[in-house]
């Protein structure tokens, strides 16, 4: 879902970037957090993707 | 769900457009990317050194936002490499570490993509209807940014 390695969502988690709770030895995460996260990040790598694509065309980099 | 995972390397960073197309299809979700610190300070050097006539502030900054969008996919070096990388994401079953060779024109791109990359090529190739180098037009529901990078379509980059 977020398509991010199991290691990066483990890291996420103990960054507290993510909140999980222990059931047993499986970490989980509320859908609804899960969701605003990727929401999240995804708008933000969009806005930083459309940043570069302005910057590119500015510097010429696409002559 | 399996998806598949590439290795971003230098090779197919510096050229803007391979660039741009491999952080878009990122973006759609249509493969997990992987990059180390060396292959950004390498991509960095590579501009610097072919845009000699540009501020290397500037490119530097391009550098900083391809880190920035790849946030959550920068990997220890010794990761990367096919076998490694395979077993940090031991649950995919598609896993690549090609390199994609220098593309030409996008129509040759995209031929490059489908050669090295499946995945792409069954979503860009397949269900968007996309004929490879004879391709002219911006294929339906690419990301806006790409119609700036296809204006170079016929040129070689």
């Amino acid at each position: 879902m977020l398509n991010v390695s199991r290691p990066t969502v483990v890291k996420l988690i103990d960054d507290g970037v993510l909140t999980s709770r222990k059931v047993g030895s499986h970490r989980r995460i509320t859908l609804a957090d899960l969701l605003a996260y990727r929401d999240d990040m995804i708008a933000r790598r969009r806005a930083v993707l459309d940043q570069m694509s302005r910057d590119a065309e500015e510097l010429g980099l696409y002559d | 769900m399996s998806i598949l995972v590439a290795v971003l390397d230098a090779d197919v960073l510096v050229p803007i457009l391979s660039c741009d197309l491999l952080l878009s299809a990122f973006d759609e979700d249509l493969y997990r990317p992987v990059v180390t610190a060396t292959i950004l300070d390498e991509v960095e050097r590579s501009l610097v050194e072919h845009f000699t006539h540009l501020d290397p502030t500037a490119l530097r900054g391009r550098v900083a936002q391809v880190a920035v969008a790849l946030l959550h996919h920068m990997h220890d070096e010794g990761d990367v490499t096919a076998a490694t990388v395979a077993t940090v994401n031991h649950k995919d079953r598609h896993v690549v570490a090609k390199r994609v060779r220098r593309p030409v024109t996008r129509g040759e791109l995209i031929d490059q993509l489908a050669g090295s990359f499946p995945g792409l090529a069954a979503e860009l190739l397949g269900k968007r209807g996309v004929t490879g180098s004879n391709s002219r037009t911006l294929p339906y529901g690419w990301p806006s940014r790409l119609a700036v990078a296809t204006r170079t379509s016929d040129r070689r980059l």
